[in-house]
Protein backbone atom coordinates (compact mmCIF):
# COMPACT_ATOMS: atom_id res chain seq x y z
CA UNK A 1 0.00 0.00 0.00
CA UNK A 2 1.20 3.41 -1.03
CA UNK A 3 1.96 5.22 2.29
CA UNK A 4 1.98 8.92 3.75
CA UNK A 5 5.01 9.44 5.57
CA UNK A 6 4.52 12.48 8.83
CA UNK A 7 7.76 13.65 10.05
CA UNK A 8 6.90 14.54 14.20
CA UNK A 9 8.22 17.68 15.65
CA UNK A 10 9.21 17.52 19.01
CA UNK A 11 11.93 19.25 21.08
CA UNK A 12 13.78 16.05 22.67
CA UNK A 13 11.41 16.58 25.62
CA UNK A 14 8.23 16.39 24.49
CA UNK A 15 5.89 16.12 21.03
CA UNK A 16 4.88 19.74 19.79
CA UNK A 17 1.21 20.22 19.42
CA UNK A 18 1.74 21.12 15.64
CA UNK A 19 2.16 17.49 15.08
CA UNK A 20 -1.05 16.66 15.56
CA UNK A 21 -1.92 19.29 12.74
CA UNK A 22 0.38 17.56 10.69
CA UNK A 23 -1.39 14.01 11.21
CA UNK A 24 -4.90 15.81 10.54
CA UNK A 25 -3.92 16.99 7.09
CA UNK A 26 -2.23 13.04 6.36
CA UNK A 27 -5.75 11.61 7.76
CA UNK A 28 -7.22 14.11 4.98
CA UNK A 29 -5.27 12.49 2.48
CA UNK A 30 -5.21 9.05 3.45
CA UNK A 31 -8.63 9.12 3.43
CA UNK A 32 -8.99 10.28 0.08
CA UNK A 33 -6.44 8.34 -1.46
CA UNK A 34 -6.17 4.96 0.55
CA UNK A 35 -2.88 5.45 1.44
CA UNK A 36 -1.75 3.95 4.85
CA UNK A 37 0.11 6.34 7.85
CA UNK A 38 3.25 6.14 9.30
CA UNK A 39 5.36 8.44 11.27
CA UNK A 40 8.77 8.92 11.98
CA UNK A 41 10.71 10.42 15.07
CA UNK A 42 14.01 11.78 14.42
CA UNK A 43 15.99 12.05 17.04
CA UNK A 44 18.60 10.21 19.48
CA UNK A 45 15.42 7.27 20.50
CA UNK A 46 12.71 8.44 21.54
CA UNK A 47 10.57 5.34 23.14
CA UNK A 48 8.12 7.52 24.99
CA UNK A 49 7.11 9.58 21.91
CA UNK A 50 7.21 6.71 19.64
CA UNK A 51 4.75 5.09 22.66
CA UNK A 52 2.88 8.03 22.43
CA UNK A 53 2.51 8.04 18.46
CA UNK A 54 2.04 4.35 18.20
CA UNK A 55 -0.63 4.47 20.44
CA UNK A 56 -2.80 6.58 17.96
CA UNK A 57 -2.91 3.74 15.56
CA UNK A 58 0.18 4.88 13.55
CA UNK A 59 2.78 2.73 12.72
CA UNK A 60 6.12 4.34 13.79
CA UNK A 61 9.95 4.80 13.21
CA UNK A 62 11.68 5.97 16.19
CA UNK A 63 14.69 7.16 14.23
CA UNK A 64 17.75 7.29 16.40
CA UNK A 65 20.13 9.22 14.61
CA UNK A 66 23.87 8.48 16.59
CA UNK A 67 26.60 10.92 16.19
CA UNK A 68 24.55 14.63 16.44
CA UNK A 69 22.77 15.99 19.59
CA UNK A 70 19.80 18.24 18.72
CA UNK A 71 18.72 19.07 15.11
CA UNK A 72 20.84 19.44 12.70
CA UNK A 73 19.76 19.84 9.17
CA UNK A 74 22.87 17.51 7.50
CA UNK A 75 22.02 14.56 10.02
CA UNK A 76 18.60 14.59 9.51
CA UNK A 77 18.83 14.92 5.40
CA UNK A 78 20.97 12.59 5.53
CA UNK A 79 19.02 9.76 8.18
CA UNK A 80 15.73 10.45 6.14
CA UNK A 81 16.87 10.44 3.27
CA UNK A 82 18.42 7.03 3.84
CA UNK A 83 14.68 6.11 5.42
CA UNK A 84 12.69 7.14 2.83
CA UNK A 85 14.95 5.56 -0.23
CA UNK A 86 13.81 2.45 1.24
CA UNK A 87 10.15 3.31 1.95
CA UNK A 88 9.30 5.30 -0.96
CA UNK A 89 6.73 7.18 0.50
CA UNK A 90 4.03 8.67 -1.56
CA UNK A 91 3.66 12.31 0.57
CA UNK A 92 5.95 13.12 3.65
CA UNK A 93 4.21 15.70 5.94
CA UNK A 94 6.24 18.12 7.66
CA UNK A 95 5.92 21.47 9.10
CA UNK A 96 6.27 24.99 7.42
CA UNK A 97 8.45 25.75 10.87
CA UNK A 98 11.68 27.00 12.15
CA UNK A 99 12.33 23.12 11.51
CA UNK A 100 10.66 21.95 8.18
CA UNK A 101 11.81 25.30 6.20
CA UNK A 102 15.57 24.28 7.40
CA UNK A 103 15.76 20.91 6.07
CA UNK A 104 12.56 19.96 4.00
CA UNK A 105 13.51 21.36 0.60
CA UNK A 106 17.08 20.00 0.13
CA UNK A 107 15.49 16.60 1.32
CA UNK A 108 13.29 16.86 -1.53
CA UNK A 109 15.75 17.89 -4.24
CA UNK A 110 18.22 14.99 -2.64
CA UNK A 111 14.85 12.29 -2.94
CA UNK A 112 14.10 13.63 -6.68
CA UNK A 113 11.25 14.71 -5.32
CA UNK A 114 9.20 18.01 -4.41
CA UNK A 115 8.45 20.48 -1.55
CA UNK A 116 5.28 22.68 -1.40
CA UNK A 117 5.83 25.05 1.01
CA UNK A 118 2.84 26.62 3.60
CA UNK A 119 0.46 24.80 2.42
CA UNK A 120 -2.93 25.45 4.24
CA UNK A 121 -5.68 23.18 2.63
CA UNK A 122 -6.10 20.08 -0.24
CA UNK A 123 -8.74 20.07 -2.47
CA UNK A 124 -8.87 17.24 -4.41
CA UNK A 125 -9.79 17.43 -8.46
CA UNK A 126 -9.83 14.68 -11.26
CA UNK A 127 -5.88 14.25 -11.05
CA UNK A 128 -5.96 13.75 -7.30
CA UNK A 129 -4.71 16.19 -4.25
CA UNK A 130 -3.92 20.07 -4.96
CA UNK A 131 -2.29 21.77 -2.10
CA UNK A 132 -3.14 25.45 -1.24
CA UNK A 133 -0.97 27.74 0.06
CA UNK A 134 -0.46 31.57 0.31
CA UNK A 135 0.80 34.00 -2.37
CA UNK A 136 0.67 37.41 -3.24
CA UNK A 137 1.27 38.91 0.39
CA UNK A 138 -1.44 36.44 1.28
CA UNK A 139 -4.33 37.94 -1.20
CA UNK A 140 -4.81 35.09 -3.05
CA UNK A 141 -4.18 30.96 -2.71
CA UNK A 142 -2.56 29.13 -5.32
CA UNK A 143 -3.50 25.87 -6.03
CA UNK A 144 -0.21 23.47 -7.08
CA UNK A 145 -0.18 19.79 -7.97
CA UNK A 146 2.90 17.71 -7.62
CA UNK A 147 4.45 16.55 -10.70
CA UNK A 148 7.10 14.18 -9.12
CA UNK A 149 6.76 12.28 -6.06
CA UNK A 150 8.10 11.81 -3.32
CA UNK A 151 5.98 15.26 -2.51
CA UNK A 152 6.95 16.75 0.88
CA UNK A 153 3.94 19.05 2.30
CA UNK A 154 5.27 21.60 4.51
CA UNK A 155 1.91 22.56 6.49
CA UNK A 156 1.47 25.58 7.63
CA UNK A 157 1.20 25.84 11.39
CA UNK A 158 -2.47 26.73 12.52
CA UNK A 159 -3.84 25.88 9.06
CA UNK A 160 -5.15 22.37 10.17
CA UNK A 161 -7.24 21.38 13.04
CA UNK A 162 -5.54 18.49 15.09
CA UNK A 163 -8.72 15.99 15.15
CA UNK A 164 -11.03 15.48 18.19
CA UNK A 165 -10.78 19.50 18.51
CA UNK A 166 -13.08 22.52 17.59
CA UNK A 167 -10.63 24.47 19.18
CA UNK A 168 -9.79 27.23 16.17
CA UNK A 169 -6.80 28.15 18.69
CA UNK A 170 -3.66 27.27 17.08
CA UNK A 171 -0.86 26.71 19.33
CA UNK A 172 -3.29 25.27 22.30
CA UNK A 173 -2.21 21.89 23.40
CA UNK A 174 -4.78 19.70 21.45
CA UNK A 175 -6.21 16.10 22.54
CA UNK A 176 -5.03 13.69 20.51
CA UNK A 177 -6.73 12.75 16.99
CA UNK A 178 -9.20 10.14 17.45
CA UNK A 179 -8.06 6.94 17.01
CA UNK A 180 -6.87 5.72 13.38
CA UNK A 181 -7.45 1.89 14.25
CA UNK A 182 -8.50 0.73 17.65
CA UNK A 183 -5.07 -0.84 18.21
CA UNK A 184 -1.54 1.07 18.97
CA UNK A 185 0.21 1.00 15.63
CA UNK A 186 3.79 -0.97 15.69
CA UNK A 187 6.88 0.73 16.77
CA UNK A 188 10.19 -0.09 15.28
CA UNK A 189 13.30 1.08 16.31
CA UNK A 190 16.07 2.16 13.50
CA UNK A 191 19.16 3.34 13.79
CA UNK A 192 21.44 5.16 11.13
CA UNK A 193 25.09 6.79 11.93
CA UNK A 194 25.72 10.12 11.18
CA UNK A 195 29.59 11.97 10.53
CA UNK A 196 28.84 14.43 8.77
CA UNK A 197 30.16 17.96 10.33
CA UNK A 198 30.34 21.21 8.45
CA UNK A 199 26.93 22.15 10.77
CA UNK A 200 27.84 22.03 14.78
CA UNK A 201 24.86 23.21 17.12
CA UNK A 202 25.67 25.43 19.56
CA UNK A 203 22.83 25.64 22.04
CA UNK A 204 19.09 26.88 21.88
CA UNK A 205 18.40 30.45 23.92
CA UNK A 206 15.25 32.15 24.51
CA UNK A 207 16.23 35.78 23.96
CA UNK A 208 13.65 37.90 25.09
CA UNK A 209 10.09 37.55 26.73
CA UNK A 210 7.38 38.46 25.04
CA UNK A 211 3.84 39.21 25.32
CA UNK A 212 2.86 39.95 29.11
CA UNK A 213 0.80 43.48 27.87
CA UNK A 214 -0.51 42.02 25.01
CA UNK A 215 -1.47 38.97 27.58
CA UNK A 216 -3.36 41.62 29.98
CA UNK A 217 -5.26 43.92 27.50
CA UNK A 218 -8.89 43.88 26.59
CA UNK A 219 -8.62 46.08 23.63
CA UNK A 220 -5.05 45.76 21.47
CA UNK A 221 -4.48 48.37 18.39
CA UNK A 222 -1.75 46.75 16.37
CA UNK A 223 0.03 48.91 14.20
CA UNK A 224 1.48 47.60 10.86
CA UNK A 225 3.23 48.89 8.13
CA UNK A 226 0.83 50.75 6.68
CA UNK A 227 1.21 53.66 9.45
CA UNK A 228 4.02 54.57 6.76
CA UNK A 229 6.16 56.50 9.56
CA UNK A 230 7.29 55.93 13.51
CA UNK A 231 6.24 59.05 13.98
CA UNK A 232 2.98 58.26 13.56
CA UNK A 233 2.98 55.91 16.32
CA UNK A 234 1.26 58.53 18.78
CA UNK A 235 -1.59 58.55 16.72
CA UNK A 236 -2.22 54.42 17.35
CA UNK A 237 -1.42 55.08 20.91
CA UNK A 238 -3.84 58.26 21.50
CA UNK A 239 -6.44 55.88 19.46
CA UNK A 240 -5.95 52.97 21.56
CA UNK A 241 -6.10 55.10 24.85
CA UNK A 242 -9.69 55.76 23.89
CA UNK A 243 -10.83 52.02 25.06
CA UNK A 244 -10.35 50.95 28.74
CA UNK A 245 -7.39 48.25 29.36
CA UNK A 246 -5.80 48.51 25.45
CA UNK A 247 -2.17 48.16 24.35
CA UNK A 248 -0.89 48.97 21.24
CA UNK A 249 0.78 46.10 19.52
CA UNK A 250 2.66 45.70 16.09
CA UNK A 251 3.16 43.65 13.64
CA UNK A 252 6.66 42.14 12.80
CA UNK A 253 8.46 45.04 10.38
CA UNK A 254 8.12 47.33 13.01
CA UNK A 255 9.91 45.61 15.20
CA UNK A 256 12.47 44.61 13.14
CA UNK A 257 12.95 48.56 12.47
CA UNK A 258 13.35 49.10 15.78
CA UNK A 259 10.04 51.47 16.07
CA UNK A 260 8.16 49.14 18.67
CA UNK A 261 9.84 46.34 21.37
CA UNK A 262 9.68 42.62 20.34
CA UNK A 263 7.41 42.21 23.33
CA UNK A 264 4.79 43.95 21.37
CA UNK A 265 5.00 41.60 18.51
CA UNK A 266 1.79 39.78 17.66
CA UNK A 267 2.40 36.37 15.19
CA UNK A 268 3.81 33.53 14.74
CA UNK A 269 7.02 34.49 16.31
CA UNK A 270 6.23 37.13 18.59
CA UNK A 271 3.25 36.56 20.51
CA UNK A 272 -0.44 34.64 20.39
CA UNK A 273 -2.78 36.50 21.18
CA UNK A 274 -6.64 36.62 22.18
CA UNK A 275 -8.32 39.98 23.42
CA UNK A 276 -11.65 40.67 23.31
CA UNK A 277 -10.91 43.00 20.51
CA UNK A 278 -8.02 43.31 17.96
CA UNK A 279 -7.92 46.17 15.85
CA UNK A 280 -5.36 45.90 12.93
CA UNK A 281 -4.00 49.06 11.59
CA UNK A 282 -2.35 48.64 8.01
CA UNK A 283 -1.54 45.19 8.14
CA UNK A 284 -1.61 43.14 5.22
CA UNK A 285 -3.05 40.07 6.92
CA UNK A 286 0.14 37.62 5.93
CA UNK A 287 -0.04 33.92 7.64
CA UNK A 288 2.51 34.69 10.24
CA UNK A 289 0.97 37.42 11.65
CA UNK A 290 -2.87 36.15 11.33
CA UNK A 291 -1.43 32.87 13.61
CA UNK A 292 -0.91 35.11 16.39
CA UNK A 293 -4.85 37.00 16.27
CA UNK A 294 -7.53 33.48 15.72
CA UNK A 295 -7.98 33.88 19.88
CA UNK A 296 -9.31 37.36 19.41
CA UNK A 297 -13.27 37.56 20.00
CA UNK A 298 -13.93 40.11 17.88
CA UNK A 299 -10.92 41.35 15.22
CA UNK A 300 -11.56 44.54 13.11
CA UNK A 301 -9.49 45.89 10.08
CA UNK A 302 -8.77 49.35 9.23
CA UNK A 303 -6.88 49.13 5.49
CA UNK A 304 -6.82 51.05 2.50
CA UNK A 305 -6.56 48.17 -0.04
CA UNK A 306 -10.25 46.58 -0.29
CA UNK A 307 -8.26 42.60 -1.20
CA UNK A 308 -6.07 42.83 1.87
CA UNK A 309 -6.04 39.18 3.14
CA UNK A 310 -6.78 40.55 6.63
CA UNK A 311 -10.13 41.17 5.24
CA UNK A 312 -11.02 37.68 5.18
CA UNK A 313 -10.21 36.95 8.80
CA UNK A 314 -11.78 39.73 10.26
CA UNK A 315 -15.49 40.71 11.44
CA UNK A 316 -15.15 43.80 10.50
CA UNK A 317 -13.88 45.44 7.79
CA UNK A 318 -13.03 49.15 7.15
CA UNK A 319 -11.86 49.92 3.89
CA UNK A 320 -10.49 53.46 4.14
CA UNK A 321 -7.05 55.04 4.95
CA UNK A 322 -6.23 54.41 8.57
CA UNK A 323 -5.63 58.06 9.78
CA UNK A 324 -8.72 59.16 8.39
CA UNK A 325 -10.56 56.83 10.22
CA UNK A 326 -8.98 57.60 13.97
CA UNK A 327 -9.62 60.66 13.45
CA UNK A 328 -13.71 60.34 12.49
CA UNK A 329 -13.71 58.39 15.20
CA UNK A 330 -12.00 60.69 17.71
CA UNK A 331 -13.91 63.26 16.15
CA UNK A 332 -17.64 61.14 17.25
CA UNK A 333 -16.13 60.41 20.64
CA UNK A 334 -15.61 63.92 21.73
CA UNK A 335 -19.03 64.71 20.72
CA UNK A 336 -20.26 62.12 22.74
CA UNK A 337 -18.28 63.72 25.95
CA UNK B 1 36.62 14.30 16.49
CA UNK B 2 32.44 13.64 15.07
CA UNK B 3 30.69 16.55 14.60
CA UNK B 4 33.51 19.52 14.97
CA UNK B 5 33.88 21.86 11.74
CA UNK B 6 36.97 22.64 10.54
CA UNK B 7 38.12 26.42 9.98
CA UNK B 8 41.21 27.17 8.26
CA UNK B 9 42.84 30.11 6.91
CA UNK B 10 40.28 32.40 4.64
CA UNK B 11 41.94 35.75 3.27
CA UNK B 12 39.41 36.16 0.42
CA UNK B 13 35.55 35.86 0.94
CA UNK B 14 33.92 35.46 -2.32
CA UNK B 15 29.78 36.40 -1.16
CA UNK B 16 26.81 35.93 -3.78
CA UNK B 17 23.47 36.78 -2.77
CA UNK B 18 20.10 36.26 -4.07
CA UNK B 19 17.82 39.26 -4.95
CA UNK B 20 14.63 39.43 -6.54
CA UNK B 21 12.25 42.07 -8.01
CA UNK B 22 8.73 41.91 -6.84
CA UNK B 23 5.69 44.20 -7.37
CA UNK B 24 4.69 46.02 -4.41
CA UNK B 25 1.33 48.45 -4.51
CA UNK B 26 2.89 51.86 -3.26
CA UNK B 27 0.75 54.41 -4.76
CA UNK B 28 0.38 52.27 -8.03
CA UNK B 29 2.24 49.58 -9.21
CA UNK B 30 5.88 49.50 -8.71
CA UNK B 31 8.72 47.28 -9.24
CA UNK B 32 10.86 47.06 -6.01
CA UNK B 33 13.71 44.76 -4.12
CA UNK B 34 12.11 41.97 -2.52
CA UNK B 35 12.06 43.57 1.26
CA UNK B 36 13.70 39.91 2.80
CA UNK B 37 16.31 40.54 0.07
CA UNK B 38 17.65 43.96 1.36
CA UNK B 39 18.55 42.45 4.37
CA UNK B 40 20.79 39.99 2.67
CA UNK B 41 22.63 42.42 0.73
CA UNK B 42 23.20 44.38 3.94
CA UNK B 43 24.72 41.20 5.47
CA UNK B 44 26.62 40.00 2.95
CA UNK B 45 27.95 44.14 2.35
CA UNK B 46 28.77 43.80 6.49
CA UNK B 47 30.81 40.75 6.04
CA UNK B 48 33.19 42.71 2.94
CA UNK B 49 33.29 45.54 5.23
CA UNK B 50 34.59 43.62 8.53
CA UNK B 51 37.00 41.67 5.82
CA UNK B 52 38.30 44.48 4.14
CA UNK B 53 38.61 46.51 7.65
CA UNK B 54 41.32 43.91 8.82
CA UNK B 55 43.02 44.12 5.78
CA UNK B 56 41.92 41.06 3.68
CA UNK B 57 39.85 41.11 0.75
CA UNK B 58 35.89 40.33 0.42
CA UNK B 59 33.76 40.93 -2.76
CA UNK B 60 29.81 40.67 -2.94
CA UNK B 61 28.01 39.80 -6.12
CA UNK B 62 24.58 39.74 -6.51
CA UNK B 63 21.94 37.20 -9.20
CA UNK B 64 18.64 37.85 -9.90
CA UNK B 65 16.61 36.18 -12.05
CA UNK B 66 13.59 37.63 -13.90
CA UNK B 67 12.75 39.95 -16.81
CA UNK B 68 14.38 42.47 -18.92
CA UNK B 69 13.06 45.19 -16.10
CA UNK B 70 14.89 43.27 -13.44
CA UNK B 71 17.74 44.68 -14.30
CA UNK B 72 16.90 47.75 -12.01
CA UNK B 73 17.22 45.89 -8.83
CA UNK B 74 20.75 44.63 -9.76
CA UNK B 75 21.65 48.66 -10.18
CA UNK B 76 20.25 48.86 -6.99
CA UNK B 77 22.29 46.28 -5.24
CA UNK B 78 25.64 48.44 -6.94
CA UNK B 79 24.36 51.94 -5.13
CA UNK B 80 24.02 49.99 -1.76
CA UNK B 81 27.72 48.62 -2.32
CA UNK B 82 27.44 44.84 -4.59
CA UNK B 83 30.65 44.48 -6.85
CA UNK B 84 29.28 42.64 -9.97
CA UNK B 85 25.94 41.51 -10.87
CA UNK B 86 24.41 38.38 -12.75
CA UNK B 87 21.09 38.87 -14.26
CA UNK B 88 19.32 36.00 -15.91
CA UNK B 89 16.85 36.95 -18.12
CA UNK B 90 13.60 35.37 -18.20
CA UNK B 91 10.61 35.44 -20.20
CA UNK B 92 7.93 37.89 -18.48
CA UNK B 93 5.24 34.79 -18.06
CA UNK B 94 7.42 32.52 -16.95
CA UNK B 95 6.52 31.53 -12.80
CA UNK B 96 8.11 28.59 -12.03
CA UNK B 97 8.54 27.25 -8.43
CA UNK B 98 11.32 28.00 -6.79
CA UNK B 99 12.64 24.96 -8.02
CA UNK B 100 13.38 25.86 -11.16
CA UNK B 101 14.80 29.38 -9.74
CA UNK B 102 17.10 27.72 -7.54
CA UNK B 103 17.93 25.21 -10.80
CA UNK B 104 18.53 28.03 -13.05
CA UNK B 105 20.71 30.03 -10.97
CA UNK B 106 22.79 26.92 -9.72
CA UNK B 107 23.41 25.80 -13.63
CA UNK B 108 24.52 29.76 -13.71
CA UNK B 109 27.03 30.42 -11.11
CA UNK B 110 28.64 26.81 -11.15
CA UNK B 111 32.07 27.40 -11.29
CA UNK B 112 31.84 30.80 -9.45
CA UNK B 113 33.31 29.31 -6.19
CA UNK B 114 31.40 31.53 -3.66
CA UNK B 115 32.32 30.39 -0.37
CA UNK B 116 29.15 32.37 0.68
CA UNK B 117 25.56 32.42 -0.60
CA UNK B 118 23.14 34.64 0.97
CA UNK B 119 19.08 34.40 0.34
CA UNK B 120 16.17 36.26 1.78
CA UNK B 121 13.97 34.19 3.97
CA UNK B 122 11.19 34.63 1.22
CA UNK B 123 9.87 36.63 -1.55
CA UNK B 124 6.77 38.43 -0.91
CA UNK B 125 5.50 37.31 -4.11
CA UNK B 126 5.69 32.98 -4.35
CA UNK B 127 6.18 33.47 -0.52
CA UNK B 128 7.91 29.68 -0.50
CA UNK B 129 11.03 30.29 1.27
CA UNK B 130 12.59 27.13 -0.59
CA UNK B 131 15.01 28.96 -3.08
CA UNK B 132 17.98 29.53 -0.29
CA UNK B 133 17.82 26.00 0.70
CA UNK B 134 17.28 23.88 -2.58
CA UNK B 135 20.14 26.08 -3.94
CA UNK B 136 22.41 24.91 -0.57
CA UNK B 137 21.59 21.67 -1.89
CA UNK B 138 22.07 21.77 -5.74
CA UNK B 139 25.54 23.44 -5.24
CA UNK B 140 26.46 21.11 -2.42
CA UNK B 141 26.75 23.64 0.26
CA UNK B 142 26.26 23.36 3.80
CA UNK B 143 22.47 25.48 4.56
CA UNK B 144 21.28 27.69 7.55
CA UNK B 145 17.27 29.50 7.50
CA UNK B 146 16.29 31.83 9.34
CA UNK B 147 19.40 33.90 10.17
CA UNK B 148 19.17 36.59 12.85
CA UNK B 149 22.34 37.23 13.49
CA UNK B 150 26.21 36.65 12.00
CA UNK B 151 29.67 36.94 13.76
CA UNK B 152 32.89 36.04 12.12
CA UNK B 153 36.50 36.24 12.30
CA UNK B 154 37.62 37.68 9.36
CA UNK B 155 40.08 35.28 7.95
CA UNK B 156 38.56 32.45 8.85
CA UNK B 157 36.62 29.54 6.95
CA UNK B 158 34.20 29.21 9.80
CA UNK B 159 31.16 31.21 10.46
CA UNK B 160 28.94 31.32 13.65
CA UNK B 161 25.40 32.43 12.71
CA UNK B 162 22.06 32.40 15.17
CA UNK B 163 18.76 30.89 13.75
CA UNK B 164 15.51 32.39 14.74
CA UNK B 165 12.74 29.35 15.68
CA UNK B 166 9.18 29.83 17.23
CA UNK B 167 8.48 31.55 20.13
CA UNK B 168 11.69 33.89 20.23
CA UNK B 169 13.99 30.97 20.94
CA UNK B 170 17.49 30.97 18.98
CA UNK B 171 19.42 28.44 18.06
CA UNK B 172 23.71 29.10 17.14
CA UNK B 173 25.62 27.31 15.09
CA UNK B 174 28.75 26.77 13.85
CA UNK B 175 29.51 26.42 9.94
CA UNK B 176 32.04 25.63 8.12
CA UNK B 177 32.14 27.49 4.52
CA UNK B 178 31.57 27.40 1.78
CA UNK B 179 27.46 27.79 3.08
CA UNK B 180 24.16 29.49 2.27
CA UNK B 181 22.57 31.15 4.82
CA UNK B 182 18.49 32.56 4.40
CA UNK B 183 18.72 35.61 6.78
CA UNK B 184 15.33 36.85 8.11
CA UNK B 185 14.19 40.28 8.67
CA UNK B 186 15.95 42.57 11.13
CA UNK B 187 19.04 41.27 11.48
CA UNK B 188 20.25 44.65 10.33
CA UNK B 189 19.33 47.77 9.03
CA UNK B 190 19.44 47.76 5.25
CA UNK B 191 21.01 50.57 4.51
CA UNK B 192 20.47 53.33 1.02
CA UNK B 193 22.07 53.86 -1.94
CA UNK B 194 24.90 56.31 -1.33
CA UNK B 195 25.88 58.46 -4.10
CA UNK B 196 29.47 57.65 -4.58
CA UNK B 197 28.46 53.97 -4.80
CA UNK B 198 26.02 55.28 -7.72
CA UNK B 199 27.92 57.15 -9.16
CA UNK B 200 30.69 54.01 -9.39
CA UNK B 201 27.93 51.74 -10.57
CA UNK B 202 28.05 52.58 -14.24
CA UNK B 203 31.51 51.17 -14.34
CA UNK B 204 30.13 47.98 -12.82
CA UNK B 205 29.16 44.99 -14.91
CA UNK B 206 25.94 43.06 -14.87
CA UNK B 207 26.66 39.86 -16.75
CA UNK B 208 23.39 39.23 -18.96
CA UNK B 209 22.30 35.36 -19.56
CA UNK B 210 19.27 34.65 -21.90
CA UNK B 211 17.53 31.32 -19.89
CA UNK B 212 15.15 29.06 -21.73
CA UNK B 213 11.66 28.99 -20.91
CA UNK B 214 9.78 25.76 -20.35
CA UNK B 215 12.00 23.91 -17.23
CA UNK B 216 10.16 21.17 -15.96
CA UNK B 217 8.60 22.17 -13.43
CA UNK B 218 8.16 19.84 -10.01
CA UNK B 219 4.77 21.49 -9.13
CA UNK B 220 2.21 23.38 -10.96
CA UNK B 221 0.18 26.07 -10.35
CA UNK B 222 -3.26 25.06 -11.78
CA UNK B 223 -4.68 28.40 -10.62
CA UNK B 224 -5.37 31.31 -8.04
CA UNK B 225 -8.29 31.19 -5.81
CA UNK B 226 -9.39 33.97 -3.34
CA UNK B 227 -8.68 32.77 0.21
CA UNK B 228 -11.33 30.80 2.47
CA UNK B 229 -12.72 33.48 4.72
CA UNK B 230 -12.67 32.34 8.22
CA UNK B 231 -14.70 35.05 9.95
CA UNK B 232 -18.05 37.28 8.17
CA UNK B 233 -16.06 39.83 6.81
CA UNK B 234 -19.10 42.71 7.71
CA UNK B 235 -17.96 45.41 5.49
CA UNK B 236 -19.08 48.83 7.00
CA UNK B 237 -20.32 51.08 4.24
CA UNK B 238 -20.57 54.96 3.98
CA UNK B 239 -18.25 57.54 4.62
CA UNK B 240 -15.38 57.19 6.98
CA UNK B 241 -17.86 59.57 9.56
CA UNK B 242 -20.20 56.49 8.61
CA UNK B 243 -17.88 53.97 9.32
CA UNK B 244 -16.97 55.33 12.87
CA UNK B 245 -20.56 55.39 13.36
CA UNK B 246 -21.52 52.08 12.56
CA UNK B 247 -17.73 50.65 14.59
CA UNK B 248 -18.77 52.87 17.37
CA UNK B 249 -22.34 51.86 17.92
CA UNK B 250 -21.45 47.79 17.42
CA UNK B 251 -18.59 48.58 20.56
CA UNK B 252 -21.13 49.94 22.77
CA UNK B 253 -23.96 47.23 22.05
CA UNK B 254 -21.16 44.66 23.39
CA UNK B 255 -19.99 47.05 26.17
CA UNK B 256 -16.65 47.52 24.50
CA UNK B 257 -16.89 50.86 25.00
C1 LIG C 1 9.50 32.96 9.32
C2 LIG C 1 8.72 34.23 9.37
C3 LIG C 1 8.14 34.63 10.55
C4 LIG C 1 7.37 35.80 10.61
N1 LIG C 1 6.77 36.12 11.80
C5 LIG C 1 5.94 37.20 11.83
C6 LIG C 1 5.23 37.54 13.03
O1 LIG C 1 5.35 36.89 14.08
N2 LIG C 1 4.39 38.61 13.00
C7 LIG C 1 4.22 39.37 11.88
O2 LIG C 1 3.44 40.34 11.93
N3 LIG C 1 4.90 39.09 10.75
C8 LIG C 1 5.76 38.04 10.70
N4 LIG C 1 6.45 37.78 9.55
C9 LIG C 1 6.41 38.76 8.44
C10 LIG C 1 5.21 38.60 7.55
O3 LIG C 1 5.48 37.66 6.53
C11 LIG C 1 4.84 39.93 6.87
O4 LIG C 1 5.97 40.41 6.17
C12 LIG C 1 4.38 41.01 7.86
O5 LIG C 1 3.40 40.47 8.74
C13 LIG C 1 3.82 42.18 7.11
O6 LIG C 1 3.51 43.22 8.01
P1 LIG C 1 2.41 44.31 7.68
O7 LIG C 1 1.10 43.65 7.42
O8 LIG C 1 2.47 45.32 8.76
O9 LIG C 1 3.01 45.00 6.36
P2 LIG C 1 2.53 44.91 4.84
O10 LIG C 1 2.38 43.51 4.40
O11 LIG C 1 3.43 45.80 4.07
O12 LIG C 1 1.07 45.56 4.87
C14 LIG C 1 0.81 46.92 5.04
C15 LIG C 1 -0.67 47.13 4.80
O13 LIG C 1 -1.01 48.47 5.11
C16 LIG C 1 -1.99 48.91 4.19
N5 LIG C 1 -1.92 50.37 4.15
C17 LIG C 1 -0.95 51.15 3.64
N6 LIG C 1 -1.22 52.45 3.85
C18 LIG C 1 -2.40 52.49 4.52
C19 LIG C 1 -3.20 53.55 5.03
N7 LIG C 1 -2.85 54.84 4.93
N8 LIG C 1 -4.35 53.22 5.66
C20 LIG C 1 -4.75 51.93 5.79
N9 LIG C 1 -4.01 50.90 5.34
C21 LIG C 1 -2.85 51.18 4.71
C22 LIG C 1 -1.61 48.25 2.88
O14 LIG C 1 -2.74 48.13 2.03
C23 LIG C 1 -1.11 46.88 3.36
O15 LIG C 1 -2.15 45.93 3.35
C24 LIG C 1 7.23 36.61 9.47
C25 LIG C 1 7.84 36.23 8.28
C26 LIG C 1 8.57 35.05 8.21
C27 LIG C 1 9.19 34.66 6.92
N1 LIG D 1 13.82 35.25 -9.20
C1 LIG D 1 14.72 35.35 -8.21
N2 LIG D 1 15.89 35.99 -8.42
C2 LIG D 1 16.81 36.10 -7.42
N3 LIG D 1 16.64 35.59 -6.19
C3 LIG D 1 15.49 34.94 -5.93
C4 LIG D 1 14.48 34.78 -6.92
N4 LIG D 1 13.45 34.10 -6.36
C5 LIG D 1 13.80 33.85 -5.08
N5 LIG D 1 15.04 34.36 -4.81
C6 LIG D 1 15.77 34.33 -3.53
O1 LIG D 1 15.23 33.30 -2.72
C7 LIG D 1 14.62 33.83 -1.55
C8 LIG D 1 13.39 33.02 -1.21
O2 LIG D 1 12.43 33.11 -2.24
P1 LIG D 1 11.18 32.12 -2.35
O3 LIG D 1 11.70 30.74 -2.34
O4 LIG D 1 10.53 32.51 -3.66
O5 LIG D 1 10.32 32.44 -1.17
C9 LIG D 1 14.38 35.30 -1.85
O6 LIG D 1 14.39 36.06 -0.65
C10 LIG D 1 15.57 35.63 -2.75
O7 LIG D 1 16.74 35.85 -1.98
Amino acid sequence: MRQIVVVVEHDASGILPVTHEFMACAKILGDQTGASILAVIPGKGEPAMAGEISSLGVETIDLAITGMDGYNSEAWKGALFQLFTTLAPWYIIVGHTATGRDYAPGLGVRLGGCSIAGVNNIVFDKTGPLFSRQVLNGTQNALVRPETEPCIVMVQPGAFRAHGTSSPLPGRVSPLPGRVSPLPGRVIHMEVLFSGGKIQPLGIKTVATRGEDLDRAAVIVAAGRGIGERDNLHLLERFAALFPNSVVGASRPLVDDGWMEYRFQVGITGARVSPKLYIACGISGSSQHLAGITGSELIVSVNSDPNAAIFNHSDICIVGDLFGFISAFERLLDFQD
Amino acid sequence: MIGVPLCVYNPFMKILVCIKQVSETVGGITQVMNRFDEYALEEAIRIKERFMAAGLDAVVHVITLGPEQAAAVVKRAFGMGADKGWHLVTDPNQNGSSAVTAGLMAGAVKGGAYDLVVTGIMSQDRMEGQTGPILAELMGLACATGVVATSLVPGSSCLTVERELEKGARESLSITLPALLTVQAGINTPRYPSLSNVLKASKKTIQTLVVPGGTVDTQTTVRLEAPLKSRAGRVLGGTLDDKALALFTLLRERGIL
